[in-house]
């Protein structure tokens, strides 16, 4: 499984520095939260570290090897092992469900899709979704958008997984399912980065939570800090505020 | 303008990408070749049939009176096969397939699909340029073709109301007076017209950054640089032609 290791990552647009000098290291397995108000760059930093978004200044690593100077045939087995769940859209427009969900699939191991197609049915018929295999993204509501790219996202059995607001938008009966979905594939010990304010999810599943201001990282809590009332205070300084 | 240059060039380095991940955009090629080329057939089909008959009824008129009437085959070769079947063409093609690429792929930038593209490692200028580059380049050849076959069908069927003709010798003159060179730019043509159209309209598409009311104004775009474009190198191609 990669570490991923981040070296002076800044972002900016224009003149407007959105990130600024982001040194991190995630290890293997570790589940690591990336809080803060909105606008304070954790989403941008998320795309960054997934190989969406190259950072204007910086390295973003996976075992040493540069994702955004990586050679194609390497990127690609780097991509093969990352997931990435969008906060809102990600499902392509013109293909059917069946044909978004298999678009990794397709790229990735284009002889195993029935292997894979097995697996996709058992998903779908566990967030109640069985029925939208042959429809268009324009058909379905933002929540079973939103869980179809998580199931995207899953479905080539990643070991980095990148979760952009999981909870943003899902009613309790898809929360509750998605939350305890991530939890029963965390167990095998998948390397998690999720954008989210949500307490409910830091208390159940993060080792480590890093607290974003205007861009930049103001303060991180490990695993033995994480508790009820070190959350409500760290949401008052950096979310309510 | 360098943007556009290093897009170009980004898209031809692409295309060795493109058959690596042929499993996934082979599909995106043959919807573009079934929109571009095959559901664009009756429209060309009408105006090919209506211009060869245009020609036959006005050079008729102007050549029989001069004692030329054979000449008729000259003038459907040289207005048809060298100039109106590819410009033509590429005129429909620019007016339904150019305006669909820019308008997709821009409400794509839009809703965040490119970077859904990104995020599973497809590289979207692979996927979605590559293929609709093959695709209408593939299908403006055929359609020009098509447009000539239909042109002469046109021509002969407008002929039989002056001159009772079978098509076979009607077809068999048309052959006579057709060079090698003639041939040569109804290949060419709709080629090099395939490629501004596609790379224009994906360029264009892909220009979009943040709000869907941009997406008017670079389907805009994408017409007005594609017919400029295609216009451009018809002078070219014909000139040189006509100088070599």
């Amino acid at each position: 499984m990669p570490n991923i290791q981040l070296e002076k990552v800044r972002f900016q647009n224009h003149e407007k520095v959105l990130l600024s000098e982001i040194n991190l290291r995630i290890s293997e397995g570790e589940t690591l939260f990336l809080s803060g108000a909105g606008e304070s760059g954790r989403s941008l930093l998320l795309k960054i570290m997934a190989g969406i978004l190259p950072p204007s200044h910086g390295k973003v690593l996976y075992d040493g090897i540069d994702l955004y100077e990586a050679e194609p045939d390497t990127l690609k087995t780097i991509k093969r092992e990352i997931g990435f769940s969008f906060q809102v859209d990600g499902l392509l427009s013109n293909l059917t469900v069946e044909e978004n969900i298999l678009l990794p699939v397709r790229f990735f191991e284009p002889d195993e899709i029935e292997v894979y197609e097995s697996n996709i049915r058992d998903l779908l018929h566990y967030f109640s979704l069985s029925d939208t295999w042959q429809k268009r993204p324009a058909e379905l509501s933002m929540q079973k958008k939103k869980v179809l790219v998580f199931i995207r996202s899953i479905i080539m059995n990643p070991k980095v997984l990148f979760l952009d607001d999981p909870f943003f938008g899902l009613d309790r009966y898809y929360q509750v399912k998605l939350l305890e979905y991530v939890k029963h594939v965390n167990q095998s010990g998948l390397t998690l980065v999720i954008v989210s304010n949500s307490e409910d999810l830091m208390l159940e599943l993060a080792d480590k939570i890093l607290y974003f201001r205007n861009g930049k990282i103001e303060r991180e809590l490990n695993k033995e800090q994480i508790t009820q009332d070190t959350l409500t205070r760290m949401g008052l300084m950096f979310i309510g505020a | 303008m360098i943007e556009f240059y290093l897009f170009i060039l980004e898209t031809l380095k692409q295309i060795f990408h493109f058959f690596k991940q042929k499993n996934i955009s082979f599909i995106v090629v043959l919807r573009q070749i079934m929109f571009t080329g095959y559901e664009a057939l009756g429209l060309i089909s009408f105006i090919a049939l209506a211009i060869g008959g245009l020609i036959i009824l006005e050079g008729n008129n102007i050549l029989g009176s001069l004692g030329g009437t054979q000449l008729i085959y000259v003038l459907l070769v040289t207005v048809v096969v060298r100039e109106l079947s590819s410009i033509l063409t590429a005129l429909i093609v620019i007016s339904r397939s150019g305006t669909a690429i820019a308008t997709e792929l821009g409400n794509m930038v839009v809703n965040h699909e490119i970077d859904s593209l990104l995020a599973i490692g497809i590289s979207p200028i692979a996927y979605l340029v590559v293929s609709r580059l093959l695709g209408v380049v593939i299908a403006t050849f055929i359609l020009t073709i098509y447009f000539n076959i239909s042109a002469i069908v046109g021509g002969w069927l407008f002929s039989t109301f002056f001159f009772p003709v079978n098509f076979m010798d009607f077809f068999g003159e048309f052959i006579k007076n057709l060079q090698p060179a003639d041939l040569i730019i109804c290949v060419v043509k709709p080629i090099i017209f395939g490629f501004a159209i596609a790379l224009n309209s994906c360029y264009q598409g892909l220009r979009v950054r943040n709000a869907s009311t941009e997406v008017p104004q670079r389907t805009i775009q994408a017409v007005v640089k594609s017919i400029v474009a295609v216009v451009f190198f018809d002078i070219i191609i014909t000139a040189l032609f006509y100088l070599v």
